[in-house]
């Protein structure tokens, strides 16, 4: 294997797309040439800068994006029941004889296109409705007399005005912040919250946010929330733990710079373990150079 | 909770929660799929609409023949990859736009992800940043798919190649073309 063609590979090499045969060649060769290990060193840059460019889209696009669908899928359904509608009075006028089917067929029809665009029983609970009154059917059960009973389970929806200081409108808000169904509506409970981050209750719900929302997007707006506490002893526990087990190599990009601005001494084994599991070159480096600064090994034995 | 496979059954058979449960599952991803491959938040939300209406509409016709997040996923990228071609058509891609107030970066919009609170490396990040977004907006639409799923969705050349209708062989050869030109730009970066 000779420099150009290991040249061209590094990129696959750094994807972990290369055959275990090639891998070897290609560390072989790493291993002998200092051109190419200078080139290997480059494409890591490289592909770190990348992370750089990629961006998480805001969690209120994502919020918008299911109210657009279900109005979509509404229009969907009439358009459909339209479609049939249509069919079924074209029958209706063929001829005499088919009116009384026609007429059962249309009042079939007038039911389910009810049932389709008023209530939309199913698509939509989680993503909000237009009305004001939200049913959903709970419980069907035979009545007397050939009636049926059928239990509703409605929500209403109303208005509450506060300050974020207001106790009320807090705990609203820190509930929101857990809203399980719409990131959009956890991130947005987050910024209005991150003004009172001095508060206990808040500043733990933004620690519990940053360590478990399945929403990266909203991880980092409870990150930018803590960014002021980073020097407290909890919240740089709560970063280390983001080092270590986030996922998303933004927020693990952001934590890392967080946690090494004041070279600290307490967090020297957890840079350490970094040095062992992490992938992104970025994030290796800058632990690396604080691990230097401050004296210690890079690796543990 | 339900298995993935009963979910789609369900849905498949008009059960509108299974479908809003299904949704949530891929939803935050398509979203980010659209957005890093547009880079326009508008169209991005077009892309998420089109792309579960379609679903919506073509469930039934779901075999299992692949997963159903490849069969999400190549809805997705189709609609995107299209997109992409029309927008190369109509020159859309400069990265300043004419608006009321004047030509803005449309990189202002991209939220700053790095946390680093010196200004040098702010400025450096910034500017290749901005360097990196030219040369992924100059990428033909297909090297720019694979490298977004690749790069940063973490997906396999072999479920790329699957997903575009091609080989893992042509995946990886457009991978390559794709971080070859991201090298020669930002040679003076790295």
């Amino acid at each position: 294997m000779n420099c150009e063609s290991v040249k061209s590979r590094l990129s696959l090499l750094l994807y972990g797309e290369l055959s275990f045969h090639e891998e070897e060649q290609l560390e072989q060769h790493l291993s002998e040439c200092l051109v190419c290990s200078k080139w290997m060193q480059r494409e890591r840059i490289m592909h770190a800068a990348l992370d750089l460019s990629h961006a998480e889209a805001p969690p209120a696009l994502l919020a918008q994006c299911r109210r657009d669908l279900l109005a979509g899928l509404r229009t969907q359904s009439e358009v459909r029941s339209a479609d049939w509608l249509g069919l079924w009075q074209r029958w209706f006028t063929a001829g005499s004889w088919l009116k009384p089917v026609g007429a059962a067929a249309l009042l079939a029809i007038g039911f389910f296109t009810a049932r389709l665009t008023s209530s939309d029983p199913g698509f939509g609970s989680g993503f909000g409705q237009a009305g004001v009154t939200a049913a959903r059917v709970k419980l069907v059960e035979p009545g007397e007399s050939g009636q049926v009973r059928i239990t509703l389970e409605e929500t209403s929806r109303r208005q509450v005005m506060g300050r974020v200081e207001d106790q009320d409108i807090r705990q609203l808000l820190l509930r929101a912040a857990q809203d399980g169904a719409d990131p959009g509506l956890r991130g947005d409970s987050l910024d209005l919250l991150k003004g009172k981050s001095e508060a206990l209750e808040v500043k733990q719900a933004l620690q519990r946010a940053l360590l478990s929302d399945p929403n990266p997007g909203v991880r980092m707006k409870a990150l930018e929330a803590l960014r002021p506490f980073a020097g407290d002893n909890e919240v740089r526990s709560v970063l280390a733990q983001v080092l270590l087990k986030d996922e998303h190599s933004g927020l693990r990009t952001q934590a890392i710079d967080l946690l090494v601005m004041n070279k600290p001494r307490d967090m020297v084994s957890v840079l350490q373990e970094l040095m062992q599991r992490e992938d992104n070159d970025y994030i290796r480096l800058r632990s690396q150079r604080a691990l230097r600064e401050m004296n210690a090994s890079v690796e543990t034995f | 909770m339900r298995d993935e496979t009963a979910l789609i059954r369900a849905a498949q058979g008009g059960d509108a929660d299974a479908f809003e449960q299904l949704v949530y599952s891929y939803d935050q991803s398509v979203l980010r799929l659209a957005f890093n491959l547009i880079r326009s938040q508008e169209d991005a939300r077009d892309i998420y609409q089109e792309a579960f209406l379609r679903v919506h509409k073509n469930l039934h016709t779901f075999r299992f023949d692949c997963s159903f997040h490849t069969w999400l996923y190549r809805i997705v990228t189709n609609l995107c990859l299209d997109h992409l071609r029309r927008r190369k058509v109509r020159r859309e891609e400069d990265l300043v736009v004419q608006t009321e107030d004047g030509p803005k970066d449309r990189l202002d919009s991209v939220p700053e992800t790095s946390a680093d609170a010196n200004p040098q490396h702010r400025l450096l990040n910034g500017e290749l940043r901005r360097r990196m977004e030219q040369v992924i907006s100059e990428l033909t639409p297909r090297e720019r798919a694979v490298f977004q799923m690749r790069h940063y969705e973490g997906m396999r050349l072999r479920a790329i190649g699957e997903m575009l209708g091609t080989t893992e062989e042509a995946a990886k050869n457009c991978l390559f073309r794709a971080t070859q030109k991201m090298r020669t730009a930002l040679g003076e970066f790295t």
